[in-house]
């Protein structure tokens, strides 16, 4: 049966149902927001951001802050895990933003302009709503938002109001993967405002707790690619210019409060140097015991000095990262740093299937032509780098450093940063088969190269015993040896060799790191590979212990790793703890992180998990709702997540619990 | 590396060879002395200066009071070797612990007195007959080398593990109160016998034997035990 | 019911397929018109020999391409339906022949639809000597040029 039209339709529902039903189903099919979809579908952000502004709806609740997003209003997903400059608009009111000279020669500028106008119009049915509604602190909440369009905020707790609204805008937008910045660093003037006026630590203690509550809601649909990536990224910490590292009262408040969340969101990105204070580790580590996968511990004795070595003078201080792990500089930067995913093992697979490998005689042959199929996979980066293209952001370049004074969109390089990042995926893999290879194939002798190709194309079926044999020795990659470490170093700075000259449309560089959320999904084609991998099969999780016995080896290993001219992307040592075990040596796991930074592992993260809870909350998900777990670099609730995220997180748990 | 072996964060080095054969052994690949079958690919036999170049990758990691841990196998068999390793960790002044079972010639402890901060010596099996049939161990000499160390007025921390097949049989736990009696000065860590290296058993086709896991409200009634005859004892969780 | 799906599922993989062939033919189109063609892949890759699966359009038009240059040759065409033909001089056999016929120093698939079960037979026989597909080669080729343009404009 055919339908031709909704009045078609509308009819038959009548004939069938009752006529409750049928206005139930009339409201459901009247379009909320006509002017508004037919501006979206001729892709005219300000236009748009207008109807937004002008017809969404607004709920006031009895909450400590305003927030409303109204879903009927979501413009088309477009920027993506950049920070915006929170401090431009908590130290300033939204007007006097505006371009205040002659601006009718300049589109960028009328349409930057307009934005802040519809902003204003949100702003004051705001007040509007709140004149309207009847809860107690509405006057304190109407001057919060009165004071957003003219001046900077006055306390702590109107400083996170914005920080809320701003945020809620973005989103609203379709921006994606929004982080938080730094909030200890923003915030700060607040903060110390408010106790010099007298208000008490846990007063705002309180603020922050419920602020937190506010930007956990929706994660569902802040959510990217899978539920719980949000980016929604606090980065608390960090070396100052002079060289003095701070975490100062405000900080710990932050930390402490997202430690008591029991929430996968937002989660702390906490700057670490071998100059913290030790209880500050004792800190950050108490907080991953709680389980919610905070914090991820960024070196900045590693990272600062990459990012000037990059090009990034001072601003290198002021790093924040994208939604995972990728250090940009906030508020200044349209770094989106995942716009193309390397895959270091499908390069040896296609090198595997393409050569005469019989002509190949020695193994520096043969890492030669690896090479030769990275560079392959590398321009295959580059060219979907420069193909991409996002509808303009006037919203954004409002907010973020360079865009105002360039007169020109986020999109088209008005930043002041506008490098570009990719990740890698498959290193470990392929570390490990090629040194396999070696061994193998040309020391040993005891196979030829068409028995590697086979393995492949076989998937281990014949090679049984050599399966066993690499399953039994474990991984090379994470060990702190020369030959290993040696090999990783190579095969990354060839990628810069092939990455430095090239230049964006923005002109941007390229930046890489060896971190990537797609170990499961670059691995889906991926035949059998020599590192004792099977058809499918994940690959190896960033730089992880579950195959190394031993984690002050494995955090040598990363401190071995050079990480300078592009090739600090985003670089995590994945740990995986039992409970258990943390627990007893909380005091001990704290050192050796300190200990590690002087050995200069890059990123860090936990996941604090035992085989046994992963497999009941597996087989009994509705007792298990509030389990979190880190996965790639978020928090996530377990029970949502798919099957083979689970199964890998088990599998790795139980080797790390075979292992430890 | 480990955290479990003495203070701070300690690197472990396991020496192969034992005289003796515990049937809970968590480490049986290092039974067996100079026999090269028993080193899998994860074990190769190192020469010394590998050990110090392996061992020196955590250097950094043994601030604040860690060190090196020898273990095995029973490190004590090699004591003329670990010789020379504890003087040159000991000119950089880091911390050595041995665990050990004690059943070895005297002399080899006066090769490590001079260095070891800190012994481990296991409390296992002291009843003179069953020393014999299970361990193939000569209680006597346990007991002399236990004295000696303490005449040397070495740092010395009994472990003892506990198996209701084994150490705790009725005979040998009357010994063993005996004998931690005479050291009530010194400090005993008792903990139940695991079923961890079940795993490990099976892959070199060895027979494992499953121990009764003994629960928690034994152990500390062993422990308390203990404390009644005035021994420093204390439970330690695995 | 069965059937309905099989071919609903037929349906979609061809024209998948189809698209793909689309945007390879354009591709390829493309490289042609900038003076760059597909040669320089063999050379880079040391073949002197080449069999080419699929005698059909794609597989005489890869010849064609072939014929410009000196230095390859292409030595049969295997074809499940061709056996005993000739094309431009060029012998076609059956694919089931494979293993009695002169070993090559690649073997280039230009078949789209059935990619990974012609490469994996071909293996099966001569796991030695490489399968390749038309598509990958193009996709491969296109990228390199695009990379020299790029460096060039960026110089």
């Amino acid at each position: 049966m055919q339908i031709s039209n909704r009045d078609d339709e509308l009819n038959m529902y009548k004939a069938k149902n009752s006529a409750e039903e049928v206005k139930k189903h009339e409201d459901n099919c009247k379009i909320k927001s006509p002017n508004f979809l037919m501006e979206r579908a001729a892709g005219d952000f300000e236009g748009c951001f207008y109807y937004m502004c002008n017809d969404m709806e607004i709920c006031i609740d009895r909450g400590r802050y305003v927030q409303f997003y109204d879903f009927d209003y979501i413009y088309d997903p477009c920027v993506k895990n950049i920070t915006p400059a929170y401090d431009l608009f908590l130290n300033n009111g939204l007007l006097d933003l505006n371009y205040h000279n002659d601006i009718s020669n300049d589109l960028f500028c009328q349409r930057y302009n307009s934005v802040i106008d519809s902003i204003e119009i949100l702003i004051k049915r705001v007040i509007t709503e709140l004149s309207m509604s009847n809860f107690e602190e509405r006057e304190k909440k109407k001057r919060w938002f009165s004071n957003m369009l003219v001046t900077s905020a006055k306390s702590f707790e109107e400083a996170l109001q914005r920080v809320l609204f701003l945020e809620q805008l973005l989103w609203q937008t379709g921006s994606r993967l929004v982080g938080l910045g730094r909030m200890d660093c923003y915030l700060r003037p607040f903060y110390y405002e408010d106790i010099k006026k007298g208000i008490s630590k846990t007063e705002i203690y309180n603020e922050i707790v419920e602020f937190l509550e506010e930007a956990h809601n929706y994660y569902w649909y802040k959510s990217d690619v899978l539920v719980g990536d949000t980016g929604q990224v606090i980065i608390l910490g960090g070396i100052e210019p002079g060289g003095e590292y701070v975490f100062d009262e405000l900080s710990e408040l932050l930390l402490e409060a997202v430690k008591n969340s029991k929430k996968t969101d937002p989660k702390v990105v906490l700057r670490v140097s071998h100059s913290m204070p030790v209880e500050v580790m004792n800190k950050a580590v108490g907080c991953m015991l709680m389980g919610n996968g905070s914090p991820l511990l960024s070196n900045d004795d590693v990272i600062i000095p990459a990012l000037q070595q990059f090009g990034i003078k001072d601003d290198a201080y002021d790093y924040t990262t994208s939604a995972c792990w990728e250090p940009l500089i906030g508020g200044k930067s349209s770094s989106m740093n995942n716009q193309a995913c390397l895959s270091f093992a499908k390069a040896l697979q296609n090198m595997l299937f393409e050569e005469q490998l019989d002509k190949i005689k020695d193994y520096s042959t043969f890492e030669n032509k690896y090479f030769k199929y990275v560079k392959r996979e590398i321009i295959r980066c580059k060219r979907l780098i420069s193909q991409r293209r996002y509808s303009r952001n006037t919203l954004y370049s409002i907010f973020i450093k360079g865009c105002y004074q360039k007169k020109t969109d986020i999109v088209d390089g008005g930043a002041e940063y506008n490098n570009v990042g990719f990740t890698t995926v498959g290193i470990g893999n392929t570390v490990d088969a090629l040194l396999n290879i070696k061994e193998y194939v040309f020391e040993k002798k005891e196979l030829a190269l068409i028995d590697v190709k086979k393995v492949s194309l076989y998937n281990f079926v014949g090679y049984e015993s050599l399966y066993d044999k690499l399953k039994d020795r474990g991984s090379f990659f994470g060990r702190d040896d020369i030959e290993i470490t040696s090999l990783t170093n190579r095969i990354m700075r060839y990628v810069t060799e092939e990455t430095k000259d090239y230049s964006t449309s923005a002109a941007g560089k390229l930046k890489f790191g060896i971190s990537s959320p797609s170990y499961i999904f670059e691995s889906r084609n991926c035949l059998a590979s020599f590192d004792g991998r099977k058809k499918g099969e994940p690959f190896t999780v960033h730089i992880s212990n579950e195959k190394v016995d031993s984690y002050t080896e494995l955090i040598s290993f990363a401190g071995m790793i050079d990480y300078y001219e592009n090739r600090f992307n985003g670089n995590v040592l994945d740990l995986i703890f039992s409970p258990s075990f943390l627990e007893k040596n909380l005091e001990k796991v704290s050192l050796m992180f300190l200990y590690g930074i002087e050995k200069g592992f890059f990123q860090l993260q936990t996941n604090v998990i035992s085989s046994a809870v992963l497999k009941a909350a597996k087989d009994h998900p509705e007792e298990y709702g509030n389990l979190i777990v880190r996965v790639w670099g978020f928090s996530a609730y377990y029970v949502q997540l798919p099957e083979e995220f689970k199964d890998l997180l088990i599998k790795r748990a139980m080797e790390n619990e075979v292992v430890v | 590396m480990c955290f479990d072996d003495g203070p701070g964060i300690r690197t472990t080095v396991f020496l192969q060879g034992c005289s003796l054969c515990c049937p809970w052994c968590c480490n049986p690949e290092t039974q067996r002395v100079h026999d090269e079958s028993s080193c899998d690919e994860n074990h190769e036999l190192y020469d010394l200066d590998d050990i110090k170049r392996q061992l020196m990758k955590d250097l950094v990691f043994w601030q604040n009071g860690g060190g090196v841990t020898l273990s095995g196998g029973e490190p004590l068999l090699q004591s003329r070797d670990l010789r020379e390793l504890c003087v040159y960790l000991k000119e950089l002044n880091i911390n050595i612990v041995v665990e050990t079972s004690m059943f070895v010639p005297t002399m080899n402890l006066d090769d490590l007195i001079p260095f070891v901060d800190l012994w481990y010596v296991d409390v296992k099996i002291l009843d003179t007959n069953m020393c014999k049939i299970v361990l193939h161990g000569d209680i006597k000499l346990f007991e002399k080398n236990v004295a000696y160390l303490r005449s040397k007025n070495c740092k010395i921390h009994f472990r003892m593990p506990c198996s209701s097949e084994y150490t705790l049989q009725e005979k040998n736990w009357d010994r063993i109160v005996s004998f931690l009696k005479n050291y009530s000065n010194y400090p005993v860590d008792i903990f139940p016998i695991h079923n961890l290296a079940k795993r490990k058993y099976l892959q070199k086709g060895m027979k494992y034997i499953e121990f009764e896991t003994i629960q928690a409200d034994k152990m500390k009634q062993l422990c308390q035990c203990l404390m009644n005859n005035g021994i420093n004892a204390s439970l330690m969780n695995l | 019911m069965d059937n309905n799906v099989n071919a609903c599922n037929k349906q979609n993989i061809e024209q998948k397929h189809d698209r793909e062939l689309f945007i390879c033919a354009v591709s390829w189109l493309d490289l042609l018109e900038q003076g760059a063609d597909l040669y320089d892949y063999f050379v880079d890759h040391g073949c002197k020999s080449v069999a080419i699966y699929g005698a059909g359009d794609l597989g005489k038009t890869l010849l064609r391409e072939f014929r410009k240059h000196e230095g390859i040759t292409v030595s049969f065409f295997l074809d499940l339906k061709g056996k005993g033909q000739a094309i431009d001089g060029i012998p076609v056999y059956s694919s089931y022949d494979y293993a009695t016929l002169p070993r090559v120093d690649i073997v280039v698939v230009t078949a789209f639809t059935y990619f990974s079960e012609i490469s994996n037979y071909l293996l099966k026989i001569r796991p030695e000597t490489p399968v390749v597909s038309l598509k990958k080669i193009i996709e491969v080729r296109s990228d390199e040029v695009w990379e020299n343009e790029y460096a060039n404009q960026q110089s």
